[in-house]
């Protein structure tokens, strides 16, 4: 009887103008190779985040999505942000 | 017993010949072959009867013939008897165009013993309230799972735990945040989200405990983005930006407030 516990990205998902990065993170339990159980954990990645420590499936969109001028926009859109 | 021993036995008259009367029984013992092969015979109502096995051979029954029911002795045809096509497994019912196929809807399968719904494809859902397709009445998302939500420059989490509930395009989130440290600096004090809102006015609920510096509690907006942002709400004043330097280290901030994806 084999119990396992792995973490997958179970989604990378783009969104919006700014080209944030949804990551959903899977933490799966197998036994015998049979799925027991699966919980999510997300977090989100804007445009000038630090994705140093990301996962390398996780860089590789990010890096593909976050041109310069995807950049240099969020970074405009921030100062723009409405203040009281 | 009385014997009579003759080669053929012909009728009197006429063309008709009757042995016995009725409610007798004639016997024709084992071993006795009745050769009937070359004659017209007109075989009683009920041929097979449920006591014994008898066997056809080389004899075919036509179509047109079979006008009643013919029940097997152990009243069970196995599914080699049957020619429907499709494929006859654990998963396939058999129907009434003689075609074995998936039951249920096409595309929809059940979770094992779970008995759940599972559709094949992960963006399908159900419309509900209506009776044709309606996008706008198609719930086809449902997530639930935990969160670390990132903070703005100068922030940072010793506790950092959040729950989140999608369904549709609406997320409800929940949790607890203490702040660790903070550089006391006028910039805003911004969340990251799970999921992107779909604008400023995403936000239509926010209950939020926190610290306060004078004001009575504290809203919630989202920079159409995938932050949120905090107004100080004030006795008496205007609202003010929620920034760093509301915050001290050990400040705890308990969140639930939902949103509305984009």
């Amino acid at each position: 009887m084999a119990l396992t516990k792995e973490t997958q990205i179970g989604k990378i998902e783009v969104v919006g103008k700014h080209k944030f990065v949804q990551v959903r993170t899977d933490t799966v339990v197998i036994e015998d190779g049979e799925e027991l159980s699966r919980k999510y954990h997300r977090h989100t990645l804007a445009p000038d985040a630090n994705i140093t420590n990301e996962h390398s499936e996780v860089q590789a969109v990010c890096n593909a999505v976050w041109t310069q001028d995807v950049k240099d926009a969020y970074e405009t859109f921030k100062a723009n942000q409405e203040s009281l | 017993m009385s014997k009579l021993e003759v080669d053929k036995i012909d009728p009197q008259s006429g063309t008709d010949l009757e042995l016995g009367s009725s409610g007798d029984t004639i016997t024709i013992p084992t071993g006795v072959t009745l050769d009937a092969s070359n004659a017209t015979t007109t075989l009683p109502a009920n041929v097979v009867t449920t006591d014994g096995t008898q066997t056809l051979t080389n004899k075919s029954i036509a179509a047109t013939q079979l006008t009643g029911t013919i029940t097997p002795s152990d009243n069970t045809v196995s599914l080699a008897k049957l020619t429907a096509t499709g494929t006859k497994d654990a998963t396939t019912f058999l129907r009434g165009d003689n075609t074995f196929a998936a039951a249920g809807l096409n595309g929809w399968s059940e979770d094992g013993a779970n008995n759940n719904l599972l559709p094949a494809s992960a963006s399908a859902g159900i419309y509900l309230g209506v009776n044709s397709a309606t996008a706008a009445n198609l719930l086809d998302d449902y997530e639930e799972g935990s969160f670390t939500t990132t903070l703005n420059a100068g922030l940072t989490a010793s506790i950092n735990d959040f729950n989140y509930t999608k369904i549709g395009n609406f997320v409800i989130l929940s949790g607890k945040l203490t702040v660790s440290t903070s550089d006391g600096s006028s910039t805003n004090v911004t969340m990251s989200l799970p999921f992107t809102s779909s604008g400023r006015n995403a936000v239509t609920v926010a209950l939020v405990s926190g610290p306060n510096t004078g004001d009575i509690g504290l809203a919630a907006y989202s920079n159409s983005s995938s932050d949120i942002s905090f107004y100080n709400v004030n006795d008496n004043a205007n609202e003010s930006n929620h920034r760093n330097s509301d915050v001290s280290g050990g400040d705890e901030y308990y969140f639930t407030f939902t949103y509305r994806s984009a």
